[in-house]
């Protein structure tokens, strides 16, 4: 069962096509990864999927559901987050207090004006427990502004976990990380699989390779090759738009 | 941080205090004058907290706010006004419930059909659409020869709120007073609560709000609302305390006083718009004496705080403890 | 309603909304290329009709008021772009706002201290107080030169903006500010060039009402607010969009307060009608606001690639 599929989505800006006539099918409980060079509207079409872009044409269903034209609030509500390929976090709350107001996001709505959030032991648990699952419990104190690139990528994605989803789109979560940080990024989204379905657009090809069950090739809008990695990697056209003939 | 909000709390303790003190004792040693002042200067505090909530918690820079001083004043004076010169028997009455309850309503109202279109922009146009609407208010009223357009309106007695007699300066001042901090610990409690994270958390970035499942616009529109029935209800006092409203209430400085107020004190901190409101009586106060050209050091105030004074007083003090 | 009085009226409005785009020309375009507001825009209106009636009570010339008028407010307003305004740029609005709001009360109190607390009335030149016949319809003439003028300020404009060089940076900057310097563009001078041409236009406009009704402190500081309303229904750094918000709103304006009150009396009591349609015809310029930007959040004419 597909957790996650288009079906003929379409976007352009002006002259140029960012989506053309895309058919994307993500597996319920897998890693999906998908690559393509740059330009080739990887971010759009994430951006499409989680409702911030409005799509021009074509449907997108999560699980039975089509939520073509549902706003991008209701998408997460349903199981559906994504982290951004430049980082984006509250820049002026602790990274507690960042998770804690995920986890509130999704528990229904916030017309309570009285009780403080700092006494609100389900969000903050769920907070702790995100911040320890992404090994960022000794800096819950400080605020995200203060904390190191890579921590703040950890915090993203400890946000989007505490927000419980069913379908995760991670937008170049290593983009500008170093060795040892990819890595620890690796080993945290390994330890996701299987928990939760996941749509990885990535550059770092280790990363890819070490992760994907599923990869996709998106140039220029258009889904070029889609199946097991090995037999992506082996597929000419790939090579010839992508990956270049002499490389993998 | 700890001893910066340690300081803080002393510094609003101290103000509290001589605010709640020192009006008093002045009025009853016979210096009597005082009491006007800090009559006032508690009205705009009032008013400046309300806009606190909009500019410092939900980051919304309204450039209108003196619009509802301007619409809770004038619900105070045309039902004195119709009471004492006959007409509208619906709407004349010296009762303080009733013109107090049309402030809130009014203000209510207004800010919920603005704030339904501001809201809808950003940034400049969000500044200059609530100065627009302010603006609005203004000609709207300096057009309306029924209630003395721009030679403004006396209210002849202030509201009835029995036993309290507002005339009376103590009562009208620990009526003041009072609300004063029934604003701030209500203002206080919803910045912390759920409703109020959501507009911090959208202040800093909405795009992450809308990802993390909240759409902030009704939110905002809720918190545009509260402050606006706040500072309709400081402009309801305003009326009882100076007895004459007029047009000029609502004028868009009046609005840019406001705000000068909040920086002033410092927009981050729910203290800064009474530490700024102070500052500004007692820049006033001073300057006028000075000269009758008391504008221009004022201006000249205005313009090194802006260049020069970020976060405001509150911020400097924080910034002391902090290095 | 008879179709004089209509002419009259629409000569009113375009009158007024003329006035409106030359106070306007320079918001938008410092708002669209330096992300600059300035409230202090309305004491350049009110110093042209000061520097311009003072030159023109002592020399006796109202067309060397005029200069003075603009030369003046050129002078004030490098100095005040040098001084203050520049290192306002990469401030946000609020600071802008509050800043040049101080502007505003030290300009007003300057002027009370110099000329006094009483306004400067000038009399118009012989040539200008008389009337001209169009078709049956007498109109002053001294009304004519003021929309002569802004027509013709707006066609420099529009040349200026479309075919020069300096134009076409204009135009880059108000489409995208971070283009400029990957230009090679002395930014800095072209942000004091054009602040300074949006101010010596405010002045224009501030000498060309004074002989209508007199220089007077603060006179800028409510119809600045309605310049604000016109940038933002043209679109924020379009000067086509200043120009068409600028005539539109002249026109309601001055039609909403001529004619509101008749047509209320068709659907309402006289006496409701005389109390409501003054205030209504007030608010109709933010109504059009309103509706305009829910419609178009940016504008009529947004600048493309914001």
């Amino acid at each position: 069962m597909s957790a996650l599929s288009t079906m003929g989505l379409t976007k352009s800006f002006g002259g140029i096509i960012a989506t053309n006539n895309l058919d994307l099918s993500v597996k319920q409980g897998s890693l999906h990864a998908l690559i393509g060079p740059n330009g080739a509207g990887k971010t759009t079409l994430i951006s499409q999927l989680c409702g911030l872009l409005e799509s021009d044409s074509g449907t997108v269903f999560l699980y039975d559901q089509d939520i073509t034209s549902m706003p991008p609030a209701k998408r997460v509500q349903r199981g559906l987050s994504r982290t951004f390929q430049i980082t984006s976090v509250f820049p002026e709350f602790s990274a507690q207090d960042n998770v804690a107001f995920a986890a509130q996001a999704v528990a229904g709505h916030s017309y309570r004006f009285w009780r403080p959030v700092s006494k609100n032991k389900t969000f903050q648990q769920q907070a702790g427990e995100a911040l320890a699952r992404v090994g960022l419990s000794s800096r819950a104190a400080t605020s995200a502004a203060s904390l190191s690139h890579g921590e703040r990528r950890q915090l993203e994605i400890a946000m989007v976990l505490a927000a419980k989803p069913k379908l995760l789109l991670l937008d170049e979560p290593m983009a500008g990380m170093g060795g040892e940080e990819s890595a620890l990024m690796v080993e945290l989204l390994q330890s996701l699989k299987g928990e939760v379905t996941m749509l990885l657009v990535e550059h770092d090809m280790d990363a890819v390779f070490a992760l994907a069950d599923e990869l996709s090739v998106l140039v220029y809008g258009r889904l070029i090759a889609t199946g097991l990695p090995a037999e992506v990697r082996g597929n000419p056209e790939v090579q010839r738009a992508y990956l270049g003939a002499a490389s993998v | 941080m700890e001893a910066s909000s340690k300081t803080s709390i002393f510094v609003g303790a101290i103000f509290l205090v001589v605010l709640a003190v020192v009006p008093v004792a002045l009025f009853y040693a016979g210096e009597i004058f005082w009491i006007d002042i800090f009559t006032r200067l508690v009205i705009l505090a009032i008013a400046g907290t309300s806009l606190y909530l909009l500019l410092g918690v939900a980051g919304l820079p309204s450039f209108g706010h003196a619009a509802y001083l301007g619409l809770g004043a004038y619900a105070v004076g045309i039902p004195v006004h119709y009471a004492t010169m006959g007409g509208a028997e619906w709407l004349a009455s010296y009762n303080g419930w009733w013109q107090f309850s049309l402030a809130i309503l009014v203000s209510a109202l207004f800010a919920l059909v603005t704030g339904a279109i501001s809201l809808r922009t950003r940034g400049v146009h969000f500044i200059m659409i609530t100065m627009a609407f302010s603006q609005m208010i203004y000609y709207a009223l300096i057009s309306l020869e029924e209630y003395g357009a721009d030679d403004g309106l006396s209210v002849y007695s202030p509201s009835e709120f029995p036993p309290l007699l507002l005339d009376n300066p103590i009562h009208l001042y620990g009526i003041c007073f009072g609300s004063l901090l029934l604003v701030l610990y209500v203002v206080h409690r919803l910045q912390h609560s759920r409703f109020g994270r959501v507009l911090q958390a959208a202040k800093q970035n909405e795009t992450r709000v809308l990802a993390s499942g909240v759409n902030p616009f009704k939110y905002r529109l809720l918190a545009y609302v509260m402050a606006g029935v706040i500072a309709g209800y400081a402009g309801a006092l305003m009326a009882n305390f100076s007895l004459f409203i007029s047009p000029d209430m609502v004028e868009w400085s009046r609005s840019g006083e406001l705000m000068f107020m909040i920086i002033l004190g410092g927009s981050q901190h729910i203290l800064g718009p009474l530490v700024g409101s102070s500052l500004f009586i007692l820049l006033e106060f001073v300057l006028s004496r000075w000269s009758i050209y008391w504008h221009l050091p004022f201006g000249i105030i205005l313009l090194l705080v802006v260049l020069f004074g970020r976060g405001g007083i509150i911020g400097m003090l924080r910034r002391d403890k902090q290095s | 309603m008879d179709i004089v009085l209509l002419i009259t009226q629409a000569v009113n409005g375009l009158q007024l909304g003329v006035l409106l785009f030359l106070l306007s020309a320079g918001l938008t375009l410092t708002f669209g290329i330096m992300d600059l507001i300035n409230l202090a825009h309305a004491s350049f209106y009110m110093l042209g009709a000061f520097f311009g009636a003072t030159v023109a009570i002592y020399t006796g010339s109202f067309t060397l008021g005029f200069f003075a008028a603009i030369i003046g407010v050129l002078i004030v307003a490098w100095v005040i772009e040098k001084g203050i305004i520049s290192q306002l740029y990469t401030r946000d609005h609020l600071d802008q706002l509050l800043a040049t709001f101080g502007l505003i009360l030290i300009a007003d109190t300057l002027v009370h201290m110099i000329w006094g607390p009483a306004g400067l009335a000038i009399a118009l030149p012989p040539l200008l107080q008389g009337q001209v016949a169009l078709g049956g319809v007498t109109l002053p003439s001294y009304r004519i030169l003021i929309i002569g003028v802004g027509l013709l300020v707006a066609l420099g404009l529009y040349w200026l903006v479309n075919h020069t060089r300096t134009g076409m940076l204009i135009r880059a900057g108000a489409s995208n500010r971070r283009m400029l310097g990957n230009l090679g563009v002395d930014v800095g001078s072209l942000f004091a060039a054009v602040f300074c041409m949006g101010a010596a236009l405010a002045g224009v406009a501030g000498i060309l009402i004074t002989p209508i009704t007199e220089a007077s402190i603060g006179m800028g500081n409510d119809i600045i607010i309605t310049a604000f309303v016109v940038v933002i229904i043209g679109g924020i750094g379009s000067i086509k969009g200043a120009f068409v918000a600028a005539i539109i709103i002249g026109m309601i304006d001055t039609f909403g307060r001529a004619f509101l009150d008749q047509i209320f009396m068709m659907i309402m009591p006289a006496e409701t009608a005389e109390t409501a349609a003054p205030a209504v015809s007030a608010m109709l310029i933010y109504l059009l606001m309103a509706i305009i930007l829910s419609l178009r959040p940016a504008g009529l004419f947004p600048p493309k690639l914001r």
